[in-house]
């Protein structure tokens, strides 16, 4: 499972370079923002990565001498975590204060996006999901 | 293996606004209804997350108003068990 997760991943990555790089320079320009899906998407992929933070900081505070829980990990997921919440926050505000099919700014998207790309690096630096559950 | 499936999504975030070529979205799906077996019986919590994504991009039109609503639900429920996770008292023992 580990191998498909992995050609998974890398396909997804390598895919994102070639063919889809053109549609991605038409898409994510600063007039056509980001699609509603994407926004919907990348939401999702944050909520989903808080969803492990969570479960790892109540794992290590129940179970605190579990090899792998770590109070610098959680001094960093903390913030991050809640960094990201603003980001999602701003985008969802934006998406609520515009007509429903509306790209939104690229700007929030990339915020939010980095976040969670933030709390990834995090995860796999202390091998948090290693840990949680 | 939630660390693989997290940065698959995370992959997925960042690739999401080209996603216009449908042989690349339909690839996408299929991995993923292909992790929900794995994710129900093992990271129960990621589950309706990886749900909402493939539903949106296998409709690949615009989000209803009802899956905003549900998952602004959902994320309210999410922040609340993460500030609550956060407030736990820490215990000592803990490496640093």
């Amino acid at each position: 499972m580990k191998k498909l997760l992995l050609i998974a991943t890398l396909a997804l990555s390598l895919g994102g370079c070639a063919g889809l790089q053109s549609f991605y320079n038409v898409t994510t320009s600063a007039v056509n923002g980001a699609s509603p899906t994407a926004i919907y998407v990348a939401r999702n992929s944050f909520d989903a990565v808080e969803v492990t933070a969570t479960n790892y900081i109540v794992y290590c505070k129940v179970h605190p001498s579990t090899p792998g829980c770590s109070k610098t990990a959680i001094a960093k997921l903390i913030p991050a975590v809640r960094s990201g919440r603003i980001a999602r926050t701003n985008l969802v505000q934006w998406q609520k204060q515009n007509p429903p099919g509306t790209w939104g700014p690229i700007g929030m998207y990339n915020t939010l996006t980095t976040a969670t790309a933030t709390l990834q690096q995090i995860s796999a630096q202390y091998n948090i999901s290693g840990v949680a559950k | 293996m939630s660390s693989a499936i997290t940065l698959l999504l995370t992959v997925l975030a960042q690739i999401a606004p080209s996603l216009g070529v449908s042989s690349s979205i339909t690839a996408i799906i299929n991995t993923l209804v292909e992790l929900i077996p794995i994710l129900v019986k093992e990271f129960q919590d990621l589950v309706p997350l990886v749900k909402n994504i493939v539903d949106a991009l296998r409709d690949n039109k615009t989000i209803t108003d009802q899956q905003l609503q549900d998952l602004d639900a959902l994320e309210e429920k999410i922040d609340a068990e993460f500030e609550a996770a956060a407030a736990m008292p820490d215990s000592d023992g803990m490496a640093q």
